[in-house]
């Protein structure tokens, strides 16, 4: 193992690492531009130059590896490398590179949607001469369509070709280019290709200033005033780890948190742009139902759950409990279906349990670099089955196009809303049909009760996802909906149904299920932390 | 500067019965009372301003008929500048509500209609859908104005603003442009305005 010295301090690392690397993992800063960990190393930024003794000139950290040196060529007869980060030559080299990068950059911070996360403002201010000494004009530069979700403001850009590396070995289209020379060169896409690939977004978030910007989040915050909450991407089965960016209890843009054994740290730009078809819906404030005239009126959950009390009981009376069918939803957590579970197999007595999901009409993306984009675009299809013990919901529907089922509850939580195929004529024929859902839909519309609920920006729990990974999700905004989760409805029906039932918190719920299901064994939400606890893979194997 | 130091003989006849200081306040109070031709100081700008010297040169001021002028760095109401086209300066960048301590300012951004006439100027594209301002809880300190950088938002001189409902003391775009017109040649006391908001 080489050992080196780095700013003085002695250290023996893996040989084939870079500087950059080591220092990084050793707290040190160099500042860099165009390095990203999973990028090809371009070496264009100069932003890392570092001093490496004994080579006549500065170095580039992100692209210097550390060796072995022969014997004889031992500095001080002991290291391989002595390194200084901080020498005045460095020092003199960051501020003369920060004054280039600055040359044509329009310093118009106040209208960047990049300012207060923008690595050129931090390096300035760490690193830069703080003063302009070019009294010639910027090249004025135009703001450019790259494609349907992307804008390239030309002007702004430093030219580290993250966005071009990115498109080149993560994604695979080729897409973008670094086209003309000197102060004329520029990001350019290949006439009539735009920008269109579906992991587009990410060239924003690794643009280190404000020349790419999706044209979703331009204009719409300032990002210093962002919440961050640690959250789950639903857009499929994969649980792309996010961050809820939001603002003034609305949900303002999602960003890609790292998981390495997930999503590394990109997300696609269909989940990236999802949160628009969960928090722009028409929602169901309170509960409602349809009364005696067939109309749909507003009522109260107290009224609401002891009507269907006495409902469920007649039904129960003369057609005993296997009347009563559950749909559990793939889009619903956990916890939710859980606790529909408990409701239909201890409170009720029935086992006419199903898992309502969309059927998986997409085949799988897999991209040049190993993302994938699966085809179910369920976010919780592995767990709910796992916890219902339900593989889908044929079964229930048979018997309720059989009359065998009379009542019917419903977790609701897919996106789209609405009816499934077959739904509807099918829920004609039942006597009553119960709906947790925060959607208003066609499906709750013609719900004998339709309860409400909250969307998952709302709620917290955990989803499983197709890797038998569970991971968590924490509430980042206010209810704009009904004032009680899906949770606290279900355990509100379960108290009226059985007054011994002691209602649990979502953290609770997954202790019991750790309890019951043996694919969660021994998790809580204190274990599942931040990055998700894969279920035992000796169980999934019997399963 | 060195300290001077001060030895006051507490225990003296003349500061136990303070008679004699009694009387000179009463004298200055007097002389105050009896001076005509002297001006009080707060009163000099007025007369500065309006380009004459006043023949009342009494210290008081007959509000609401006579209204006193601020000098010039007053802190009043808040104004949203305009540029020569009319259109607003601010770039809805929220460093006035970034800097604002008591957090009253609220601000959405959108895309300018003017946009397209300015393809290489980022800084033309953005302008605020909303900008409202809470007057009551404004501590009128000025960090707006200090933070702005297109001198959009400025403090000015109207102090006699008031509101019978908390809705009306919320300033948004439309009205903070109506105070502009009437103080952008600052003359709005001498020239006898008012804010002709509905209130």
């Amino acid at each position: 193992m080489p050992k080196i010295k780095l700013d003085g301090k002695i250290l023996e690392v893996e040989a084939g690492k870079t500087i950059l690397q080591v220092a990084a993992e050793n707290g040190k800063e160099i500042p860099h531009y165009c390095y990203h960990p999973k990028l090809s190393i371009a070496g264009n930024c100069r932003m890392c130059l570092v001093e490496v003794q004994g080579m006549p000139k500065l170095q580039t950290a992100c692209s210097t590896p550390i060796g072995n040196a022969p014997p004889h060529r031992k500095i001080d007869e002991e290291f391989d490398m002595v390194i200084s980060t901080k020498t005045e030559e460095v020092v003199e080299s960051q501020k003369s590179i920060m004054e280039f990068l600055l040359l044509n950059h329009p310093l118009d911070c106040p209208v960047c949607d990049q300012a207060g996360e923008c690595k050129l403002q931090d390096y300035s201010y760490d690193y830069g001469r703080g003063f302009r000494r070019a009294i010639e004009d910027k090249t004025p530069k135009p703001k450019k369509d790259l494609g349907p979700n992307i804008s390239l403001y030309t002007q702004r850009c430093i030219l580290c070709s993250r966005c071009v590396r990115f498109c080149d070995e993560i994604v695979g289209e080729h897409e973008l280019a670094i086209a003309n020379r000197g102060h004329k060169d520029e990001i350019v896409t290949y006439p009539g290709k735009p920008l269109k690939n579906r992991l587009s977004g990410n060239v924003a978030d690794i643009c280190p200033v404000g020349a790419l910007v999706t044209k979703d989040f331009l204009f719409s915050a300032r990002v210093w005033n962002l919440k961050h909450t640690k959250s789950v991407c639903t857009g499929c089965s994969a649980g792309c780890n996010i961050e809820v960016a939001h603002l003034d209890d609305k949900v303002k843009r999602f960003k890609p948190r790292e998981n390495e054994e997930v999503n590394e740290v990109w997300i696609c730009d269909d989940g990236r742009f999802g949160y628009h078809a969960i928090q722009e819906v028409e929602r169901v404030k309170k509960p409602r139902k349809i009364d005696a005239n067939g109309n749909q009126v507003d009522t109260n959950l107290r009224d609401a759950i002891s009507e269907i009390v006495e409902k469920v009981s007649q039904v129960k009376k003369v057609w005993r409990a296997k009347s009563i069918g559950f749909l559990g939803s793939a889009h619903a957590s956990n916890e939710e279906n859980f606790l529909l579970n408990k409701f239909a197999n201890k409170i009720i007595g029935s086992h006419n349990v199903g898992l309502r999901a969309p059927e998986i009409t997409e085949d799988e993306v897999e991209f040049k670099a190993g993302f994938k984009i699966y085809g179910d675009k369920t976010p919780n299809r592995k767990g709910a089955s796992q916890i219902l013990k339900a593989e889908n919901a044929y079964q229930v529907y048979n018997k309720i196009k059989h009359g065998e089922i009379k009542v019917l509850f419903v977790l609701g939580g897919i996106p789209e809303g609405g009816f499934l195929p077959e739904e509807e004529e099918l829920f004609k024929k039942l006597d009553l049909l119960v709906v947790i859902d925060y959607q208003d839909s066609d499906l709750t519309k013609s719900a004998h009760y339709a309860l409400g609920g909250k969307n998952y920006f709302e709620k917290q729990g955990t989803f499983t996802n197709v890797q038998g990974r569970v991971q968590r999700f924490s509430q980042a905004v206010s209810s704009q909906g009904s004032f009680l989760s899906d949770i606290e409805i279900l355990q509100e029906l379960m108290t009226a149904f059985d007054s011994h039932w002691k209602e649990m918190m979502p953290s609770e719920i997954l202790i019991q299920i750790a309890k019951e299901v043996k694919e969660y064994k021994g998790m809580s939400l204190f274990k599942i932390g931040d990055l998700g606890m894969l279920q035992p893979q000796e169980v999934l194997e019997t399963v | 500067m060195a300290t001077k130091k001060v030895s006051i003989n507490v225990k003296s006849v003349k500061n136990d019965l303070y008679l004699v200081e009694v009387f000179r306040g009463l004298m200055l109070t007097l002389k105050h009372f009896m001076k005509i031709g002297a001006h009080a100081a707060y009163q000099a700008p007025l007369e500065r301003r309006a380009g004459k010297i006043s023949t009342n040169k009494r210290a008081t001021i007959q509000y609401p008929e006579e209204k006193w002028v601020p000098y010039e760095k007053y802190r009043g109401l808040h104004r949203l500048n305009k540029d020569e086209q009319d259109r607003t300066k601010c770039v809805a960048c929220e460093m006035c509500s970034t800097a604002c301590p008591a957090d009253c300012i609220s601000i959405e951004a959108e895309r300018s209609p003017w946009a397209d006439e300015y393809p290489n100027d980022p800084k033309k594209e953005k302008h605020p859908k909303k900008y409202e301002i809470d007057i009551l809880r404004c501590i009128f300190c000025g960090f707006c104005e200090e933070a702005c950088p297109c001198e959009a938002i400025e403090l000015t001189e109207i102090y006699d603003f008031s509101a019978y409902s908390r809705e009306n003391a919320i300033y948004d775009k439309e009205k903070l442009e109506i105070v502009y017109e009437l103080t952008k040649d600052g003359k709005y006391y001498q020239e006898g305005r008012s804010l002709d908001l509905e209130f």
